[in-house]
């Protein structure tokens, strides 16, 4: 008796290599030197929007959720507070960008779309944080700095997933 | 850009400004300060009337100067000076602590910042 084949689809191998993509990028960022615990540019989040904006929500949940896992198991820190936070501030990103997707996916350009997820992935890995690494008022102190890093790498990273969107539109 | 770009990053920027003016506004003014040495508490005094106090401890005598709303550890017996470079204390919960001498000075407001400190 033989065992079912499974045969991979066209839209399984867009996914692989778009979260190969996503992994090369998360790893590549990991290398920079950060200038306060957590702040990280997020590119990665270039492609998350570009995928969530071409293939769908669903597709966007399976390269972030690899990226984030691959990620972890290269890098060492699977199940470590980086990955729980990681977790979490992909989490809180995905959930926003879906309902900003389908509640005002037309009002949206892969710019609004960025900013949105990457303040919702600060949130997210902020109140995880807090709630369960270091429960102490004071840490309230670092949000603001905190929200400023991600409107600024929210837009970085939203005028790039822009330029993107354009350019590889016509090819796709 | 889209309008509604426009819109997400204009609430966005309210969103960041808001959090500045909301987790970084002054706290209260402190009005007392509290006096601990060893477990207990020695000293409850308001900070509208100047005094200096000789705090006695383990490793000698720490003195605590109130004057203009505000509480500082003046002298202190440990060798490394941080209860004097904590300076003076004006907002609820700054405090000054000598770990040689056992001895805390806390200055509180009407009401708390921290229900509670851990380290």
């Amino acid at each position: 008796m033989d065992p079912t084949p499974l045969t991979p689809t066209r839209e399984d191998h867009r996914i692989a290599w778009l979260s190969a993509l996503a992994i090369a990028v998360h790893l590549l960022e990991t290398a920079l030197p950060s200038p306060l615990p957590g702040v990280k540019p997020g590119m990665a989040n270039v492609i998350t929007v570009l995928v969530l904006v071409w293939l769908g929500w669903r597709a966007a949940l399976w390269v972030t959720a690899l990226r984030v896992l691959a990620g972890s198991l290269v890098l060492g820190t699977f199940l470590s507070p980086t990955f729980w936070l990681s977790a979490a501030g992909a989490t809180c990103g995905l959930l926003v960008l879906g309902a900003a997707h389908r509640l005002a996916g037309r009002f949206l350009s892969p710019l609004g779309l960025s900013v949105l997820a990457a303040l919702a992935h600060m949130q997210g890995q902020f109140l995880l944080a807090w709630w369960l690494f270091i429960p102490h008022p004071a840490l309230l102190t670092l949000l603001p700095v905190l929200l400023s890093f991600a409107l600024a790498f929210g837009l970085l990273s939203g005028t790039m997933a822009t330029m993107m969107h354009r350019r590889l539109l016509p090819a796709r | 850009m889209t309008r509604g770009d426009a819109l997400v990053i204009l609430l966005a920027a309210a969103l960041v400004g808001g959090a500045y003016v909301l987790l970084w506004s002054p706290a209260a003014p402190a009005t007392q300060v509290r006096i601990v040495s060893g477990e207990r508490e020695i000293a409850r005094l308001p900070l509208d009337e100047p005094r200096r106090l000789e705090v006695p401890g383990p490793a000698g005598i720490t003195v605590v100067e109130i004057r203009d709303g505000a509480a500082r550890c003046a002298a202190s017996p440990g060798s490394r000076g941080i209860c004097q470079r904590a300076g003076w204390l004006r907002q609820a919960g700054d405090m000054a602590v000598s770990l040689p001498n056992h001895v805390l000075i806390e200055v509180l407001g009407d009401s708390g910042r921290f229900d509670s400190i851990n380290y």
